[in-house]
């Protein structure tokens, strides 16, 4: 055969589709395209965003969050694991779990799994980050095969949250005899069995996790057969898989740069879910060289409130996000259920900022643009992750706005870790930084309260502690306390809140009833169904 | 000069000429490399006349940051590159003709430094030292550089050491200066040219990719590479912002590669 | 030769020992700590999750356990993946080994016949534009290429797929030559990425070798005794001109296992360079110790295999 004929035919062969796929009547099947790879998927072991989904699809909590993520009482809660509860008194809930809940080898769940699991997470030597957030738990007790009473430390709105939002049970029965540092390493975690809608199926390392639909689950079966959870830890690669007709479904499209690949796309919808996540410009309030000595230019709150006035954050949200964001008022995410409505002066106010700096002394004395007091220039460093592509372009904007006022910016592009170091170490004037935050608004303490652990601006106020502190011990959750709190930190400006963006997420159109969650993306999973008639081939290919 | 006879090897030089030209010229030609006009409408704007290269994500003219990016990245490139080369010639040269055990102590050291991944030993070394400026920078990269470099010379200059010509120059006692000027380098002249060239398009390279982990130029100040990195994210949707730096950083890198060729044709009279 | 090579290889086994040692303490000295995702965590609760991790340890004590459990085959376990490190590794060897096997044949193969043509033709109109082309191709960054071609051959004629290594829906039961046709349609991509950008080096190489021997006394000899052209090339200065080459496929050892960072990051290709960027990204200690031992062995044993390649190709050669 003449070679170019060789080549014609291997070119043919290696693009054929792959050839010889199951065929079945099943109802669907979804690829889920992340950018990390889920290698522990159970709870207490997670250790990134990827564990938490599939952790969200094989096991079940007592209860999980309402569609208004109010974390105070427990009025919006939905059932899961637990039909009904009641709270006994101040200190005291009482679950009653569903008796038709089955882990997926068939084995009922129980309320030994539950006091089991409270046990573990507890341990501190165990599952740090868990036992932190159940500090306030006294004690969990088993009444009989179904029912679990929870004793609480002390009184305080968000008790029903911490019992069942930390804490998917796990099952008693297969762990007990693992001891917990071999949890990880054990033959469960390599195909661990939950009571969730999907179960385990296979994983291929680096790769992909296949779950399936446990038919005839408790709260219904699922209508989507095939979970296949793929992982690419490029950007680009993950976007490529859906263009290319590979993947279904995708997170984190927040970028107007991302959006703007799928324009010419029909198969994909783009849908904004609010999320947790919240980006601002933190101020630090004492002198990174002597940490005892309030911060020469910062540490004056004229300042700082100048240095925001003179930031145009609608431009900045609109450049990078588009309308996938809102300027946030205070540390405030779009998913914060006590968030304000909209923040004041999102477009800045340029001769305010110059009016408050004149006023705090600095003034262009030498004309070459940068203000200056007693010969020292108004000059700062901001420090930030430079493999962020949000943060890079986000960091030179709020520079050459800063610019325009005098004040000079010096960008310290960090990699991750050592950005995180700087950061704890709180060596910066300022820190571009990204968080995701925790559901229940307590949590805001940790970040703005004086004592606060991640408070590494050093920010204080006794006024937003002692608002904290009443918020926090409302009986009714305390919403306009909350709010108040939000304004009074937006008014302190220990930061410049930038930007609360939505999670943009590209569904391919052929699901129907898609539900997002922000507290947890795909754990509507179970209601999503293939509309009839726009089966793709896979979908009709069975789970293995 | 006579190395510059030829038309392809006038062009090269008069390529890289130009761009040092449009670098040092650029400030008074072209508008603020780092002004940013309307980051929300003047956005990623394809070629025109007011933008002769189309602007980049913050509204950008890329032109501007084309002209002014070539200064840093010429001077990383092609002194990092250069640096290698002469640090890894140097010890190839010594190591392929000092005997047994010189040469062993050098190549398993080079074997030991050539372990130690170069983006590793580069996010080190900028831990270290924060505040590095752009000259200690290109040293570095110079200094990680150079082991392929000096594992060709070394294997070019045994393979010298045994022919007869070298024999008989050295029972006729020349020392090692006269071995290494004389004999060797002429040699070897032609594979450091080839690696000089190869090396300038990886140094410029290598500036941009870890400019984002804190190494090399801080952001706004463009450079090729770093302008190729940050055009990744659009590299679909907006080709230009990508297309223009990577065209330069190619006509960077076939000049050099030209002007090596000259260079080894000129020291090296045998070759055609 | 025997003992040359046990010498050497004595040599080898020693610089390993000691580059490992070097990289032990290097990894751990880099700026900041596995720690960096739990960011938000309370500092308490960091503090206890140090202690889990044993990093609270001094630094000798972890190379002392480090060492120790080398011995036995046991890298310690992965704190990004929850497994034990030789589990990971192993599990991305394979794909590693077929993407950087086929590229480094297709490399070394491609640089020895074309560099000798291209080296008899020098200055004519085809080296001209082979050199310029693949120049082009190394100059420019590989995720550039990679995406270039994704967007024509995937995203575009839908011929090849975007990124993995397999498709998900292949069904279990199908026989291996249709599951080994799969990886292949993925492996076309990130390899022909890979060869275009880095084919330049060993081609350029080669190519200036030849182009060194054509002008060889004893090559102009045999040219005057009347050997034809095309043999003179083919048998005697290309032969010649192997040791540039020779060199660079000892240097290319260690590419192969970690070199494709850029290319498997673009295609999801599940590889050893992909996996140490990320060890190394997240302060995954164990891991990264783990991946640089792999690649520090195979800096030294591709030396070694140059080196032995180089004796046996010009025994007059003492190295």
């Amino acid at each position: 055969m003449p070679r170019p004929a060789l080549v014609a035919l291997a070119l043919a062969v290696l693009t054929a589709g792959p050839p010889d796929r199951l065929t079945a009547q099943d109802h669907g099947s979804i690829v889920i395209v992340s950018g990390q790879f889920p290698g522990q998927p159970i709870p207490t072991l997670t250790r990134g965003s990827a564990d938490n989904d599939i952790a969200d699809l094989l096991f079940l909590r007592l209860a999980r969050l309402g569609p208004t993520l109010r974390t105070a009482g427990d009025r919006d809660f939905v059932p899961q694991l637990a039909r009904r509860w009641e709270r006994r008194d101040s200190l005291t809930l009482v679950f009653e779990l569903d008796p038709r809940a089955r882990w997926h080898d068939g084995v009922p769940v129980t309320s030994r799994d539950v006091v089991w699991s409270f046990g573990r997470a507890r341990d501190a030597a165990v599952a740090p980050a868990h036992a932190t957030a159940l500090r306030w738990v006294r004690e969990v007790v088993a009444d009989g095969d179904r029912r679990v009473i929870i004793r609480f430390a002390k009184p305080y709105p968000t008790q029903f949250f911490d019992a069942t939002w930390q804490l998917p049970v796990l099952p008693a029965h297969l762990l007990d005899s693992i001891p917990p540092a071999q949890l990880g390493t054990s033959s469960y975690a390599k195909a661990p069995i939950g009571n969730g809608p999907f179960r385990y199926v296979r994983a291929l390392p680096g790769q992909l996790v296949e779950i399936a639909a446990v038919t005839g689950h408790f709260l219904g079966s699922p209508k989507i057969e095939r979970v296949i959870y793929r992982a690419a830890a490029d950007g680009d690669a993950r976007i490529n898989l859906m263009l290319s007709g590979e993947g279904d479904g995708l997170e984190q499209l927040s970028l107007r740069s991302q959006q703007e690949r799928f324009a010419g796309s029909t198969e994909f919808r783009l849908i904004p879910v609010p999320s947790f996540q919240i980006g601002f410009v933190l101020f630090n309030h004492r002198d990174p060289a002597d940490r005892n000595a309030p911060h020469p230019i910062l540490a004056d709150g004229g300042t700082r409130r100048a240095l925001v006035l003179a930031l145009d954050r609608a431009t900045i949200v609109a450049s990078l996000f588009g309308t996938a964001a809102v300027v946030p008022e205070g540390p405030a995410s779009m998913s914060l259920w006590v968030r304000t409505p909209t923040a004041p002066l999102a477009g800045g106010d340029t001769a305010r900022a110059a009016a408050l700096l004149a006023a705090a002394g600095w003034t262009d004395h030498d004309g070459n643009g940068v203000r200056d007091r007693d010969g020292r220039p108004l000059k700062l460093t901001l420090i930030f992750p430079g493999t962020s592509p949000s943060r890079r372009l986000a960091a030179q904007l709020v520079q050459e706005q800063w610019r325009r006022v005098g004040v000079q910016i010096e960008l310290t592009p960090l990699e991750f870790p050592a950005y995180i170091e700087r950061r704890n170490a709180r060596s910066f004037d300022l820190d571009l930084t990204s968080i995701n935050q925790d559901p229940n608004p307590a949590g805001l303490a940790q970040g703005w309260s004086c004592g606060g652990g991640t408070n590494l601006g050093s920010f204080c106020d006794p006024a937003v502690d002692s608002l904290l502190a009443r918020a926090e011990a409302a009986p009714d959750g305390g919403l306009a306390l909350w709010q108040s709190l939000l304004r009074r930190i937006d008014s302190d400006a220990p930061a410049a809140f930038l930007f609360a963006p939505a999670n943009v997420v590209a569904v391919h159109r052929r699901f129907d009833g898609v539900v997002l969650r922000p507290e947890g993306l795909w754990s509507g999973l179970a209601a999503w169904r293939v509309t009839p008639g726009r089966q793709l081939p896979r979908d009709r290919t069975g789970a293995q | 000069m006579k190395p510059f006879r030829t038309p392809g090897a006038r062009i090269a030089v008069a390529t890289l000429v130009a761009f040092a030209l449009l670098a040092l010229l650029a400030p008074w030609l072209l508008q603020n490399p780092n002004a940013m006009p309307d980051p929300v409408g003047e956005r990623l704007l394809g070629p025109s006349l007011a933008h002769p290269f189309g602007t980049d994500a913050l509204s950008r003219d890329l032109l501007a940051r084309l002209a002014r990016g070539g200064a840093i990245s010429l001077q990383v490139g092609l002194s990092a590159a250069l640096l290698a080369s002469i640090v890894g010639g140097s010890i190839g040269m010594l190591a392929g003709s000092a005997g047994r055990v010189a040469d062993t102590l050098m190549m398993r050291g080079t074997d030991a430094f050539a372990s130690v991944p170069r983006a590793f030993a580069i996010l080190f070394v900028v831990a270290a030292w924060p505040e590095m400026p752009l000259w200690a920078f290109t040293l570095l990269l110079g200094v990680t550089g150079w082991y392929a470099v000096a594992r060709i010379v070394r294997a070019e200059s045994l393979r010298l050491m045994a022919t007869d010509a070298l024999t008989a120059a050295r029972a006729l006692g020349a020392g090692r200066a006269r071995i290494i000027f004389r004999h060797l380098l002429p040699n070897v002249a032609g594979q450091l040219a080839v690696a000089t060239a190869l090396g300038v398009g990886e140094a410029m390279l290598l500036e941009a990719g870890l400019s984002f982990l804190g190494a090399g130029v801080r952001p706004p100040t463009p450079s090729w590479g770093g302008m190729i990195h940050d055009g990744k994210d659009v590299l679909l949707t907006a080709p230009w912002a990508t297309l223009a730096p990577g065209l330069a950083l190619t006509a960077a890198v076939l000049a050099t590669n030209r002007i090596g060729d000259a260079l080894r044709d000129a020291f090296d009279p045998r070759t055609r | 030769m025997t003992r040359w090579l046990a010498r050497r290889a004595a040599q080898g086994v020693l610089t390993w020992a000691v580059a490992v040692i070097a990289l032990f303490l290097l990894v751990r000295l880099l700026p900041g700590d596995p720690l960096a995702a739990a960011n938000e965590l309370p500092p308490e609760t960091q503090e206890a999750l140090r202690r889990l991790y044993g990093l609270d340890q001094p630094l000798l004590t972890q190379l002392g356990h480090f060492l120790g459990g080398l011995f036995h085959g046991d890298l310690g376990v992965s704190l990004l993946h929850g497994r034990p490190v030789t589990e990971v590794l192993l599990g991305h060897l394979p794909t590693t080994l077929l993407l950087g096997g086929a590229v480094f044949v297709a490399d070394f193969a491609i640089a020895y016949w074309l560099g000798t043509r291209l080296a008899a033709r020098a200055g004519g109109l085809e080296d001209r534009w082979t050199m310029r082309v693949l120049l082009t191709g190394h100059a420019l960054p590989p995720f550039w290429l990679g995406l270039v071609l994704v967007w024509i051959f995937a995203l575009g004629l839908r011929w090849f797929p975007a990124a993995g290594v397999s498709d998900p829906f292949l069904a279990s039961h199908i026989p291996w030559s249709g599951r080994a046709l799969d990886v292949l349609r993925h492996m076309v991509l990130p390899w022909l990425t890979l060869v275009l950008t880095t084919l330049v080096v060993p081609l350029r190489h080669h190519r200036e070798a030849v182009l060194e021997t054509l002008d060889a006394d004893w090559v102009r000899a045999a040219r005057a005794r009347g050997v034809p052209e095309s043999q003179v090339l083919r048998r005697h200065a290309a032969r010649a001109a192997l040791g540039p080459l020779v060199v660079l496929l000892g240097l290319w050892m260690p590419m192969l296992l970690t070199g494709a960072v850029l290319v498997e990051t673009t295609f999801a290709w599940p590889g050893l360079g992909w996996l140490m960027a990320q060890a190394v990204g997240g302060r995954d200690y164990p891991l990264a110790t783990g991946c640089v031992l792999l690649g520090a062995a195979a800096v030294v044993a591709g030396n070694l295999l140059a080196d032995l390649l180089q004796r046996l190709l010009d025994p007059r050669v003492s190295t």
